[in-house]
């Protein structure tokens, strides 16, 4: 039974009573009041502030977990599902539900099916929150592979993927890294007699044999996640598709839990054959990185040159991991938490160009000349993304790249080479939207977006450049 | 009078499936219902006397009446009250007497009660023999005589099988001149075996097999199954696999002491191939009913090939994962209950198409069971698989643990292919308003997973007190 | 405090761009004038009082890394930053004075904004505060161009030279582990990869000055208005590059062939500057070939004398934007006609404006001269006498020659505004006053003066004019296509034949079609294995009794 009960679990329990709520609510009929609508971004909003509460609760500066909570869940295998955060988790969750927040006042005019939506939205969320709270390797595992099913599910009914043989593939080889993690946390389970706490198993000495397998699965299962080659074609396959921007934000969700993974797990004391293939994943990682870069650059569809970005950023993250420097990795967060906030604003304009170009029947060259307030959004995020000193980012480019440069300079310039093509490739795609000359309005009538959706996206706009000036700040504000 | 008051309950129970003809003969204002009704309160007499002889810890020579004989027969009558609720609501919108069919599964029942709790050889004989009389009877019933083709063969194959049985069990007691199986296991252990002791203990094995629908006799069963009406359908594949299991642990426990090891490994070996069978069938299987059978067919494979030996981590496990799987299954089974179109029962996959979009909380609880089945963490079906994972591990069986998974990703597309249709797919038909019954049975089933899922402990300690 | 000034021009700035007035904008923009002007003078009382006061607060703090704010000042600061805040506030000047300026409050309140972000950049004293005010100085500038076509280019090449700088201050992070500036001297001893760095130096260097190659960037501009192009141009990124190549000094030691590099760009950039002022017929893209004769005399002489690169900074910009201004009023008196072949005949009606540009352009030489002579004789002569010729060439076409220009051209045409006029004029005094008149002030002036008349009056390079039709000579922008050919072409390729080859190819043509196909096999097998009759039932049966019969006799 439940040895404490305390805030860690709401942050769990309260987008999936959402959910069960939004389930209840009536569903909107075209301008009419969206209880599905508020009864889901309330329960995120509640959670978000749960969240700032638990940072004011939480020492930062000590480490190590904090605000822990045990729970035997079960006595043969003896299994205590802990809880726990730091840091590190707690900009993640504190990202993810800004992003869900930015995603759902997005899509809050798409009344199709939306209630469907947002209780899957709800439960992935719940699902997620578990994962990034969870304070031993089994309760990691099991959000890690529960998390998959309102995923998939949301991918078939919204992704639009003609061919729904790549999602059972994107879910199936999800599923292969979960498996190699099932075992290898059994494994862990049997060595150690009992629950392991998430800190403990980078410090495990474990014998050869079982070693080289337990980290090799682990890594795998965690790679999996990460669209590095070849797990990008299945990946780009499903996300370059998805034209509903909340399924877009819950996909690219999913590579950051791998990346988690990475911070979390990676060992201290690695077996020297391992290095070998660190150095083959890191090859592996930029070639990767070039050619999905490249790729970007000439694809013409936007949300093709958006998953291009997100996919080197993040394999720029996985490679700045694997330099294992505590600096690095803290850096890392505070910039995953813009970026994830970039991503989430940059899919959502691009969905409303989308949806207002097919309702006036334009082309979307220089449109966003029609939509003065949208294009200083835009253009902020798009500078803020190309790397500027606009967000956290910027600090943590910096500091990946000096690292890299300095181990390995042909790393670095290929990785160096694919930032600069695929910011391009963004920079590219903006001065297209907003060339004048060839925009033809046609003489339709277009509104930009109201005010007070201007007034969260210039919120978003502060967020970020607070996150660079000081990434912590909402701590000391509230 | 120890063996007749031991098996008093089966005896009541035999002679209230006998009275379901007098009454269906004599009596004209009968309903589903009625036979419904009759059939419920006797199996609730039955699991009260049960437990009676239980407390008062009734010892015969031919009946073993230990906790773990009362639990498995208790879960079999809650799982044959559960098929009955749902039957009862079938036969009531098809307008059929549900007499038959009552009398037909309590007559099963009973001879599943016999199998689990005997130590007679020849009482396990006939117990079997009732079984698979019952289940041809059953795959027969309400089927016109160009549908019986099915049921025919499954009779045949049975009488074969019954064959075997009665070959198997005239050489034993021409060997051993007794009927007890702990003296006949004693008898052959002390003693150098022959290929006709192996070929005799196969034949047992077989038929046990048979009723658990395994590997290599599972292939006239999944057609029966198959063919017949859904309450049949329901009772012929639940129930046997619950009572063969525990017939099979019962009898292979007191057999293990001897020395058949060949034909356990035998017997892993199809397990293990079952497992492989169901898992590549599923994906090309568009029946629904197919599928639950070779579902079954897969988690059996899986719950046999986990009981290396019998001790009670082991079996704990492997029992553990049987009766999660079980809970799934019915509640596939209490899906398939609701799913009418036109008055008529669905169990083609294409009928599920764009389920979603008709019924969502349906679609939403069939895709539930389904990764419970599969051992989705979140599920209930999870801690099945965590359960026989670790006992793998424990056994240090690595190998066959990465066969599990291939398998496990095979069964996992073959759902992911039905949720496509169920979820992804626009077009459905217009399905009728669901039953009350059905819903009833699937929230205790969900009731069921939600406490599994936040408190495993709370079934696994009870289950561990009753296996030690 | 200076330091409230320097938080007064970020705030300033931050709250013009963000509360955009309609009305009353222009009486808005003239109080931002008088803020502007105060500062200024506040700045000014600050070089002359000697106020060095040092600031400094951390800013970032991680485990092994932390990273400051300077805002500390010192004479040379003093120096780099006063030029550019004279000329701020000329332009700011022009722009409250100037009834066709566009987004007047915008442009202002931008120029706020790259004055803070410049003396954040003139005050760093650790390399992340450098890339960060360079960095955000770029997008102040991005913002104030105000044409898509412009910004465009201008964003894509100060985004490489933005980058290549980031990748450089990595790098001395990475090896000498320390952010301080003075430390970049010693990656000559404990650094790597020296000629990637210098490489990217240049390159970076290159573009953020327009130097030869990428000077493209700044012709596009000549769309703005002609205050916004000389902002840019002389307050703009090329006088970063400069003050980047003041800050970061150490690396040319790095490398041998980084001096001589810079030396031949700066000429590169000379020549074609003296093409473009020569060949181009219109007005703003002469003015930028101006900008670029200042830009390569500037870094040439930065190269000999880098100790004097505040004066020569202020020299070359002070000239260059006096010239320039030149330029502007003409525009402005023509009725903003935009070709010089389209003028001519001019000086009936603006007789004393000529004579005014005559005396500020000598003013201006001279003071040059006077402040950059000491440094190379050669490389001033030769300077001052191409801008004579120059000059002498376009006031020929403007002034004198046949009357090109249309009737109502012609007919409005007056001597240009005051503002100019009183701009013209502060500089033409600050000229003055700097200028001290001797045997080489008088010579100079004389062999200007006999350069200018004989460009003017015997006009040697008539044949020029008839370039002005030539369409390729106007529009040719050799290094896009150059840039796009070696660059952006190969790129495309590659991209597409990657997708072909590893993505459609091998993993959806070989190694998924591979695995469907053995799967597919492996499925219609268990087909015919599943087969639903008894036969096969049976069969199944008395297989598993001949296995274990099988098993049983190799067991014996």
């Amino acid at each position: 039974m439940l040895n404490s009960f305390s805030i860690l679990s709401l942050i769990v329990a309260i987008p999936f009573l959402g959910m069960l709520f939004t389930l209840a609510a009536k569903e909107a009929e075209n301008g009419k009041t969206n209880n599905v609508f508020n009864v889901a971004v309330f329960a995120v909003i509640s959670n978000i502030i749960m969240i700032l509460r638990v940072f004011m609760l939480v020492k930062l500066n000590e480490p190590g977990l904090h605000l822990i909570e045990k729970y035997n869940w079960m006595k043969k295998p003896n299994i205590d599902i802990i809880f726990g955060v730091d840091v590190l988790s707690l900009m993640m969750l504190l990202a993810i539900h800004i992003a869900f927040v930015i995603g759902f006042v997005g899509i809050r005019n798409n009344y199709k099916k939306q209630k469907t939506l947002m209780v899957f939205s709800l439960l992935f969320l719940s699902m997620v929150n578990g994962f990034f709270i969870s304070g031993d390797i089994f309760s990691f595992y099991m959000f890690f592979e529960a998390m998959l099913i309102p995923q998939f599910l949301l991918l078939g009914i919204f992704g639009n993927i003609k061919r729904k043989e790549y999602i059972n593939r994107f879910f199936v080889y999800n599923m292969v890294g979960a498996i190699l993690f099932f075992t290898a946390v059994v494994l862990l389970f049997n060595y150690h007699k009992g629950s392991l706490g998430l800190q403990q198993l980078s410090l495990m000495n474990l014998s050869n044999r079982l070693e080289y397998f337990i980290w090799g699965a682990i890594f795998i299962s965690l790679l999996s996640r990460i669209p590095v080659w070849p797990f990008h074609y299945w990946i780009s396959s499903v996300d370059s598709n998805l034209r509903n921007p909340m399924v877009f934000i819950i996909s690219i969700i999913i590579p950051l839990t791998g990346l988690y993974g990475f911070i979390r797990f990676l060992p201290q004391t690695l077996p020297q054959v391992l290095d070998i293939v660190i150095l083959l994943l890191q090859i592996i990682s930029v070639i990767t990185m070039l050619f999905i870069s490249l790729i970007g650059y000439i694809n013409k569809d936007r949300q093709y040159k958006l998953f291009s970005y997100i996919t080197v950023y993040y394999i720029m993250y996985l490679l700045g991991v694997l330099t294992g420097k505590e600096d690095i990795l803290l850096n890392i967060v505070y910039s995953l938490f813009s970026y994830l906030l970039i991503v989430t604003c940059l899919e959502i304009f691009s969905y409303y160009l989308y949806k207002e170009q097919s309702e006036h029947s334009v082309l979307d060259d220089g449109m966003l000349c029609a939509y003065p307030r949208l294009s200083i959004v835009y253009g902020f995020v798009t500078l803020a993304a190309v790397g500027l000193p606009l967000s956290s980012l910027f600090m943590s480019n910096f500091l990946i790249l000096s690292n890299l440069l300095a181990d390995n300079i042909q790393m670095g310039i290929i990785m160096l080479l694919a930032i600069i093509i695929v910011s391009c490739a963004l920079l590219n795609e903006f001065f297209r939207l907003r060339d004048f000359e060839k925009w033809n309005a046609n003489g339709v009538e277009i509104k930009d977006i109201n005010g007070k959706y201007f007034a969260l996206m210039l919120f978003v706009c502060f967020c970020l450049m607070m996150s660079f000036v000081k990434p912590l700040w909402f701590v000391f504000v509230f | 009078m120890p063996n007749i008051v031991s098996v008093l309950p089966e005896i009541l129970l035999s002679c209230v499936g006998i009275l379901f003809f007098l009454i269906n003969k004599y009596r004209t204002a009968n309903t589903p219902k009625t036979f419904y009704s009759l059939s419920k309160y006797s199996l609730y007499l039955f699991v009260l006397g049960e437990i009676t002889l239980r407390y008062f810890d009734v010892k015969s020579d031919f009946f073993h009446n230990d906790a773990m004989t009362v639990f498995y027969k208790i879960i079999l009558s809650v799982s044959a009250l559960i098929i009955f609720s749902m039957s009862c609501k079938w036969f009531l919108s098809k307008n059929l007497n549900s007499a038959m069919f009552y009398a037909l599964s309590l007559w099963l029942f009973c001879g599943l009660m016999l199998v689990i709790s005997t130590n007679h050889l020849m009482i396990l004989c006939g117990g079997m023999i009732l079984i698979m009389l019952m289940q041809y009877a059953l795959s027969l019933l309400y089927k016109e005589d160009e549908e019986r083709q099915t049921g025919h063969q499954f009779g045949i194959f049975s009488a074969i099988m019954m064959l075997i049985l009665i070959s198997s069990l005239a050489y034993v007691y021409h060997q051993t001149l007794s009927w007890d199986i702990k003296s006949i296991a004693m008898h052959y252990k002390n003693k150098s075996l022959n290929i006709w002791d192996n070929m005799a203990y196969l034949g047992f094995m077989l038929n046990i097999i048979y009723m658990l629908g395994m590997f290599p006799t599972h292939i006239s069963k999944i057609q029966a199954h198959k063919a017949a009406i859904l309450p049949s359908s329901t009772v012929i594949q639940v129930l046997p696999l619950l009572g063969g299991y525990g017939c099979f642990v019962f009898f292979s426990g007191q057999t293990v002491v001897s020395d058949f090891k060949l034909i356990f490994q035998l017997i892993h070996l199809f397990a293990f191939i079952s497992i492989f069978w169901g898992a590549f069938s599923l994906i090309k299987e568009n029946n629904l009913k197919a599928m639950i059978s070779y579902s079954c067919l897969y988690a059996i494979g899986v719950a046999i090939l986990s009981l290396k030996n019998f001790d009670k981590d082991n079996l704990l496990s492997s029992l553990l994962y049987l009766i999660i799987f079980t809970v799934s299954v019915l509640g596939i089974y209490g899906i398939l209950f609701s799913l009418k179109y036109k008055g008529e029962y669905l169990s083609e996959l294409s009928s599920v198409q764009g389920l979603y979009s008709q019924k969502p909380m349906l679609a939403v609880l069939l895709c539930v069971f389904l990764m419970s089945i599969a051992g989705m963490p979140l599920s209930l079906g999870f801690i099945g698989k965590l359960q026989i994972v670790d006992s793998f591990v424990l056994l240090e069986e690595y190998w066959v643990m990465f066969f599990f998974f291939m398998a496990f990703f095979l069964i996992l597309i073959a759902y992911l292919n039905i949720i496509n249709q169920v979820f992804f797919s626009e077009k459905c038909q217009n399905l009728d308003r669901i039953n009350n019954g059905s819903i009833f049975w699937i929230s205790v089933f969900i009731i069921v997973f939600l406490i599994g899922i936040l408190n495993p402990a709370f079934y696994i300690e009870n289950l561990e007190k009753l296996i030690r | 405090m200076m330091i409230n000034n320097i938080f007064a021009l970020f705030f300033i700035g931050a709250l013009g761009n963000i509360f955009l007035l309609k009305k009353a904008e222009r009486l808005f923009s003239f109080f931002l004038l008088l803020v502007l002007g105060g500062i200024s003078y506040a700045f000014i009382s600050g070089y002359i009082n000697a106020d060095y006061a040092k600031y400094s607060f951390s800013w970032l703090k991680y485990l092994d890394l932390e990273v400051k704010v300077d805002l500390s000042f010192n004479k040379n600061l003093y120096q780099l930053f006063i030029p550019v805040l004279i000329l701020s506030v000329l332009s700011v000047f022009l722009s409250v004075f100037n009834p066709k300026e566009e987004k007047r409050q915008q442009f202002i309140s931008q120029i706020f904004l790259s004055l803070f972000f410049y003396l954040l950049l003139l005050t760093s004293q650790n390399l992340f505060q450098l890339i960060v005010a360079n960095s955000l100085f770029s997008v102040v500038i991005f913002c104030l161009i105000n044409d898509i076509d412009a910004r465009k280019k201008y964003a894509f090449y100060n985004f490489l030279s933005d980058i290549s700088l980031f990748s450089i201050c990595s790098l001395f992070y990475a090896y000498l582990n320390t952010l301080n500036i003075n430390a970049v001297e010693l990656y000559q001893k404990s650094g790597a990869h020296k000629d990637l760095v210098a490489i990217l130096f240049l390159f970076s260097l290159s573009i953020k000055s327009g130097l030869f190659m990428f000077h493209n960037q700044f012709y596009d501009m000549s769309v703005l208005t002609f205050n916004r192009l000389n902002y840019v141009l002389y307050c703009g990124t090329p006088t970063i590059g400069m003050v980047l190549l003041y800050k970061l000094s150490g690396i040319l030691s790095i490398s041998d062939y980084a001096e001589v590099v810079i030396k031949i760009l700066a000429l590169g950039t000379f020549l074609s500057g003296l093409f473009n002022v020569f060949f181009k017929d219109n007005i703003k893209e002469k003015a930028v070939g101006m900008a670029q004769l200042s830009w390569g005399t500037s870094f040439y002489l930065i190269l000999m004398a880098p100790d004097k690169i505040m004066h020569i900074i202020f020299a070359g910009s002070f000239l260059g934007y006096l010239l320039n201004l030149v330029l502007y009023s003409i525009y402005h008196i023509s009725s903003y006609e935009q070709n010089i072949s389209k003028m001519g005949g001019f000086i009936k009606n603006l007789k004393l404006s000529f004579v005014l540009y005559m005396l500020i352009f000598f003013c201006g030489a001279n003071l040059f001269w006077q402040i950059c002579s000491p440094i190379s004789l050669v490389v001033c002569a030769i300077y001052l006498a191409t801008l004579g010729l120059v000059l002498g060439y376009l006031f020929h076409q403007i002034f004198l020659g046949e009357i090109h220009a249309d009737e109502r051209v012609f007919a409005l045409l007056k001597n240009c505004s005051y503002a100019v006029y009183i701009v013209l004029l502060i500089l033409g005094g600050i000229s003055v006053h700097y200028v001290k008149p001797d045997m080489h002030t008088g010579l100079l002036n004389a062999g200007l003066f006999v350069i200018f008349l004989l460009s003017f009056i015997v006009y040697p390079f008539k044949r020029f004019e008839k370039l002005y039709q030539n369409e390729n000579i106007q529009e040719i922008d050799v290094f896009e296509d150059i840039f796009d050919f070696i660059i952006i072409t190969p790129i495309r390729i590659l991209g597409r034949i990657l997708w072909l080859l590893v993505d459609f190819i091998l993993i959806e043509r070989t190694i998924i079609n591979t695995w469907n196909a053995v799967f597919s096999k492996f499925l219609s097998l268990l087909q015919k294995l599943d087969v639903s009759s008894l036969k096969t039932s049976i069969i199944y049966v008395v297989l598993s009794f001949a296995a274990l019969a099988i098993c049983l006799y190799v067991g014996k």
